[in-house]
Order: structure tokens, then C-alpha cells, then sequence
């Protein structure tokens, strides 16, 4: 199968992919108990305003024909309205995303530039001391939940010693505003590049560092274990032992023709570890009140993080629905980059 | 035939604990996981307050103006109270006993969707296969924690609906590994020859199938109690998890967030106890599947 049968049957099978999560999470929000025309009628609505915003939501129609409405507001952009905070999900969504992006950006970066030689050299001597220290170092970093080592590091470095502010982009909640950083690109950091303002941005990069950190724990650990096996299942092969019969130098080994090999697997892990960072700005965005961003959407949609407490605790299910949504299809998407650049790195793969 | 799925489950566990038993990692997350089921066990005996680690509140112990009870570790309460003056101890206790409850109470049912799912595409195969395995595709592009979100956001907090939540996101793995053990046992000479002599379908699934497909399964399951306690403690964390007065690591966490300026306590320790119990998971899941990939063992 040539290049570009395999891109398109892959890029169908995410479509289709896309779609079946499509459905799932529209049917979930139909099995919800109650009417959903009462969260949105207000307190105390009288039955005629019930039964007119029930049929202006659409819901007397057939599930099915409700679902290509569903459908066909999305693909004009229009996920519903935000019951908690009384916005188009889209407007969230768009608002949110940028920077959101850019933290999961940073966190990649991180792991990859931290994982990758700490992998290389827990291969080098396999079942070494230092191998073993960082079989369990890596494995603590699996284990440390995002949400504990973030409030953890704020303890230490924010509260403790000062040296990184606790909370905000750029340390304070009016920090963009007062400096009149546009809009540009909507990610706090970038606009601030891109605008001129360095100073400003050198701040909004030092309130990141925590959270950053706190992001890149758990994927660092997974590169550093994913580095070690792909360059220990490389160091294994013929080809390596016939360069060390011929006295080739170990570290030229290492560099020319191990590592060359190993590395395709590693990026396609990057590639996941980028939509994993995603996830995991749900639990740091809250932590470090970073707003605007998916994370913190998600903790409004539950009632927790809003000031105007949602009716009765109502979760706002077309938010949570909305992230989900934006995330997941982040996910298909970096599966299917990473298979396209597992093949074009490594042309042997026969498919 | 349940003993005899039994028995045959027990003579491939002697088969693997002698070259565990060597394993410092596995050794070290044994023990790790030994002490935190001995503490979900005895938690209601072992914990200094075990009605406060049930959830009732008491008056403001400490002398000191703290907020809402929240009170320095001291002799009565070695790591200190959380609001409502509850002993954080006998919280944490409660606290691992939710967590492993929910953690292999999800694992099984995990795995009880999967096996079903899986056996019916690998064994059936054609149509059926391919239609189980591409829903089994869309669940697996879920991101776990999103979808038991979704999931508890509609069936509301609490334990049962924690653990629906995760189950009905956890099984995919599950039904893969056991569609490709269903695929690669049903073309045995022994099933054939049980195909042959005319033994219903239901016989075949369940006594030569499923007791041999069973093992890859149970390395799975290791693999992935640490992630589901961390789901678990996450979506607490979120506030979409137990309901309050039941104790849970990530509830806590959360709660301590607003003292974190004020009372380091009541954020380490739960947390400490929480990353200890997924290592813990962790290092057994890796040692096990260390030990038992075909892949992994090959090539090393």
C-alpha cells in the first residue's frame, strides 16, 4: 500500500471516529432525567413557558432528527449555549483554546527535552544502579497526581520561597488588561511576543513555569521510559553488534546509528503526549487559576469554579460536552499524526 | 467448570510469582500495595478517630485561631485535622479504603465488558467483529477522565456512578487484548477438534477460550489499577466524584486548596498517601508486564 491510500484510509477511520464520539456524547446528553428545557426556563417558570422553550430547543422532534440538527449546528459552529455562564460554547471554546494550547505546548516541549537524554542514558547500561533510580524516578513521576503536584509546587516555590508568583497568567488576575496586551492570537504569551511587550511576556512565561512543570511530570516519565525501550530494542540488533566487532566507538554508536532509529517511536509518543497535556489542563488550569483556558471551562461547567452558582448545581452539560468534544477530536487528531509520522520516519513499516 | 477455570488460573499464577518474587520493584509495590490493603481493611479499627473518618465534624480543637478547624499536626492528631475538625489520619485511612474499593471494582467490571465484547468479535468474527471492534475504537479515543466526566455529570456524583462511570470507560483495552487471545486460540488444533466433535459454542468460549485468554487480561488488569486510582481521585478532584461525607484522597486535595497558603497539611499528606498507592500499583503493573510481554521478553 503506497503513502497515500494509507493517509486517506487512516484519515477516514478518524473521521469515523470523530463521528461515533459525536454520538455518544449527544445520546448521553439525552438520557439526562428531567427536562432540559427547565434549565434554561429560569426559576419558577410557568408550564407555557416550559412547553415554548421546550419546542424552541427542538426536543419534542425524534432523537434521530434531533441529532442531524445537532450535527448541523456544529458544523456551522454552534455547540449550544453555556447554561452557567450564558455564552455560546463555541465563543468558550475559542476564548479557552489558545492558551490552553500553549501550556500543553510548553509541557511537551519539556518532556521531550527532559525525557529523551534522561531515556538515552538509563539505556546505556542497562540494569545499572543509575538505570534503577531511574526505572523508579520516572515511575514516581507516573504516579504523581497533576493536581497534588501542583499545589504541591506552590507550596514550596510560590508561597514558600516567593520566587514564582501562586496564581494567574502573568501573576495577577488584571495582568493582561493593565497591559494592554491585544489580542491577537488569544494566547497571553504569544500575543505578548508578538506585540513587543518582552518584559510583559517574560512575566506571563514566569507564572507558567509552575504549571508547565506540573504538566510535564507525568508525560517526562513516559518518555523517559518509552526513550529507554525503543534505544535498548535498537542497542539489540545485528547491525549494532557488527559496528562494536568493529570497534566502533560507543558513543559514535549511540549518536549515528542507534539513536537515529530509536528516536520514531519517541516522537510519536510526543505526539500523544501533546493531546494527554490537554487532559491534563483540566486539573492544572484550576490550581493556578489560569483563565481562559479548557480546564478551567470544566470547573465552571461543574458549578465549582463559577461565581454564579448554576441552578442547583445543574452540571452544564453542553460545556463539559464541548471540551470533551474539542479534546477528544485533538486526540484523534495527534493518533493519526503520529501514525503518519511513524510512516514517513520509518519507511520500512510494510502495511 | 468455574473450578476448573480456577484451578487453571492458579497453576499460570505459580507459574509467574517465582520470577517476581525476584523482582526488587515488584517486591517494593507488593509491599507498598500490602500495607494500603491492610489499611482499607482495618480502617474502621486502625484509624484514631474512625467516626471522623466516616465524616462527622467536631468542634475546633486547637487552640490556635485556625480556619474552619483546621489544626497543626500535633499529639492527638499526628498529621493534623482538615476543616471540620476531622483527624486527616483517620480521613486518609477511609480515604485509600475508597479509592482501592472503587479502583478494583472498576478493574473487574472493565473487564467484564471487555471479555464479552472481545471473546464475541474474536470468536464470531466477520461482521460482528468488525462491527464490536469499531465502537471498541470510538470509546478508546475518549480520553478516559472526559468520558467518565461526561458520564457522571449526567448520572450525578457518587460512589455507584464513579464506578459505572469508569467501567463504561475502561473495558476497550480490555476487549482488544481479549478479540486477539479469542482469534489466536480458536485456530488451535484442541478447539478444533472440540469444533469438530460438535461442542456448542458456549462450551467453547468458556472452557477453552476464556481460561486460556485469561492471563494477558490479568497483566492488563495490573497495568492499569494505578491510572484508574488516579482517575478515581481525580474526578473527586473535580467535584464529580464520592459525595462528601465519604472520604476520598481527591476530594481532600481539592478541599485543601483553599488552605494552601495557610495549612501545608492538609494538601501533603492525602496527596502522599495517594501517589504512594498509585506507585505502588505502578510498580507491580510494570514488573508484571516487564515479566510477561512476549515482545519485551524476546528482544531483552
Amino acid at each position: 500500500m503506497n503513502l497515500a491510500t494509507y493517509v486517506a484510509r487512516r484519515a477516514a477511520l478518524s473521521v469515523f471516529v470523530v463521528l461515533g464520539v459525536l454520538v455518544i456524547t449527544f445520546y448521553l446528553s439525552h438520557i439526562l432525567p428531567g427536562n432540559p428545557a427547565l434549565l434554561f426556563a429560569g426559576t419558577n417558570p410557568s408550564p407555557q413557558e416550559i412547553a415554548r422553550i421546550t419546542d424552541q430547543l427542538g426536543l419534542k422532534k425524534p432523537l434521530y432528527e434531533q441529532f442531524f440538527i445537532y450535527i448541523n449546528g456544529l458544523l456551522h459552529g454552534n455547540l449550544g449555549e453555556s447554561i452557567s455562564l450564558q455564552a455560546p460554547v463555541t465563543a468558550l471554546l475559542a476564548e479557552a483554546l489558545p492558551n490552553s494550547i500553549t501550556l500543553a505546548t510548553l509541557a511537551t516541549l519539556v518532556a521531550g527535552a527532559v525525557g529523551i537524554p534522561l531515556g538515552i542514558l538509563a539505556s546505556r547500561s542497562r540494569n545499572s544502579t543509575l538505570d534503577n533510580v531511574l526505572r523508579v524516578f520516572s515511575m514516581g513521576l507516573v504516579a504523581l497526581p497533576y493536581f497534588w503536584l501542583g499545589l504541591l509546587l506552590q507550596l514550596a516555590f510560590a508561597s514558600g520561597l516567593h520566587i514564582f508568583p501562586i496564581a494567574s497568567y502573568g501573576g495577577s488576575l488584571f495582568f493582561i488588561s493593565q497591559n494592554n496586551i491585544p489580542t491577537i492570537t488569544g494566547s497571553y504569551l504569544i500575543d505578548a511576543i508578538l506585540s513587543g511587550r518582552f518584559s510583559a511576556a517574560a512575566q506571563i512565561l514566569w507564572s507558567m513555569v509552575l504549571p508547565v512543570i506540573t504538566l510535564a511530570a507525568f508525560p517526562t516519565g513516559v518518555i523517559i521510559r518509552q526513550t529507554r525501550g525503543a534505544m535498548l530494542a535498537v542497542l539489540n540488533q545485528d547491525y549494532i553488534r557488527t559496528a562494536r566487532a568493529y570497534g566502533i566507538p560507543n558513543s559514535v554508536i549511540e549518536r549515528k546509528y542507534a539513536l537515529k532509529n530509536a528516536i520514531s517511536p519517541v516522537l510519536v509518543a510526543l505526539a500523544l503526549v501533546f493531546a494527554g497535556s490537554l487532559v491534563g489542563t483540566v486539573f492544572i488550569e484550576y490550581i493556578f487559576f489560569l483563565q481562559p483556558g479548557l480546564g478551567f471551562l470544566i470547573f465552571q461547567a461543574t458549578g465549582v469554579g463559577s461565581t454564579t452558582t448554576s441552578l442547583a448545581g445543574a452540571p452544564d452539560y453542553s460545556l463539559i460536552q464541548g471540551v470533551t468534544i474539542v479534546i477528544t477530536v485533538a486526540y484523534v487528531v495527534m493518533n493519526f499524526v503520529a501514525d503518519v509520522l511513524q510512516m514517513l520516519i520509518d519507511r520500512r513499516i510494510k502495511l | 467448570m468455574l473450578a476448573d477455570t480456577l484451578q487453571n488460573i492458579k497453576r499460570r499464577a505459580n507459574m509467574w510469582t517465582k520470577p517476581l518474587l525476584k523482582d526488587r520493584i515488584f517486591l517494593m509495590g507488593a509491599i507498598i500495595i500490602g500495607i494500603m490493603i491492610f489499611i482499607a481493611i482495618l480502617a474502621p479499627w486502625i484509624s484514631p478517630y474512625p467516626a471522623q473518618g466516616e465524616g462527622q465534624t467536631v468542634p475546633n480543637v486547637c487552640p490556635s485561631i485556625s480556619p474552619a478547624g483546621v489544626c497543626p499536626p500535633s499529639f492527638q492528631h499526628p498529621f493534623g485535622t482538615e476543616q471540620g475538625g476531622r483527624d486527616l489520619l483517620s480521613r486518609i485511612f477511609f480515604g485509600i479504603r475508597t479509592s482501592i474499593l472503587v479502583s478494583f471494582l472498576v478493574v473487574m467490571l472493565a473487564m467484564g465488558i471487555g471479555l464479552a465484547v472481545g471473546l464475541t468479535a474474536g470468536y464470531f468474527g466477520g461482521l460482528v467483529d468488525e462491527a464490536l471492534m469499531r465502537i471498541t475504537d470510538i470509546f478508546l479515543a475518549i480520553p478516559h477522565i472526559l468520558l467518565a466526566l461526561n458520564i457522571v455529570a449526567i448520572l450525578g456524583p457518587g460512589l455507584v456512578d464513579v464506578f459505572i462511570a469508569l467501567g463504561a470507560t475502561w473495558w476497550p483495552a480490555f476487549a482488544r487484548l481479549a478479540r486477539s487471545q479469542a482469534i489466536a486460540i480458536r485456530s488451535r488444533p484442541f478447539v478444533m477438534v472440540a469444533k469438530a466433535i460438535g461442542a456448542p459454542s458456549r462450551h467453547i468460549v468458556f472452557k477453552h477460550i476464556l481460561p486460556n485468554s485469561i492471563s494477558p487480561l490479568l497483566v492488563q488488569m495490573s497495568i492499569d489499577l494505578g491510572a484508574v486510582v488516579l482517575a478515581e481521585a481525580g474526578l473527586s478532584f473535580i467535584g464529580l466524584g464520592v459525595r462528601p461525607p465519604t472520604a476520598d484522597l481527591g476530594q481532600m486535595i481539592f478541599a485543601a486548596i483553599d488552605f494552601i497558603t495557610t495549612s501545608w497539611w492538609v494538601a501533603l499528606f492525602p496527596g502522599l498517601f495517594l501517589t504512594l498507592l498509585v506507585l505502588g500499583f505502578n510498580m507491580i503493573g510494570d514488573a508484571v508486564r516487564d515479566r510477561f510481554d512476549p515482545r519485551l521478553r524476546r528482544q531483552f
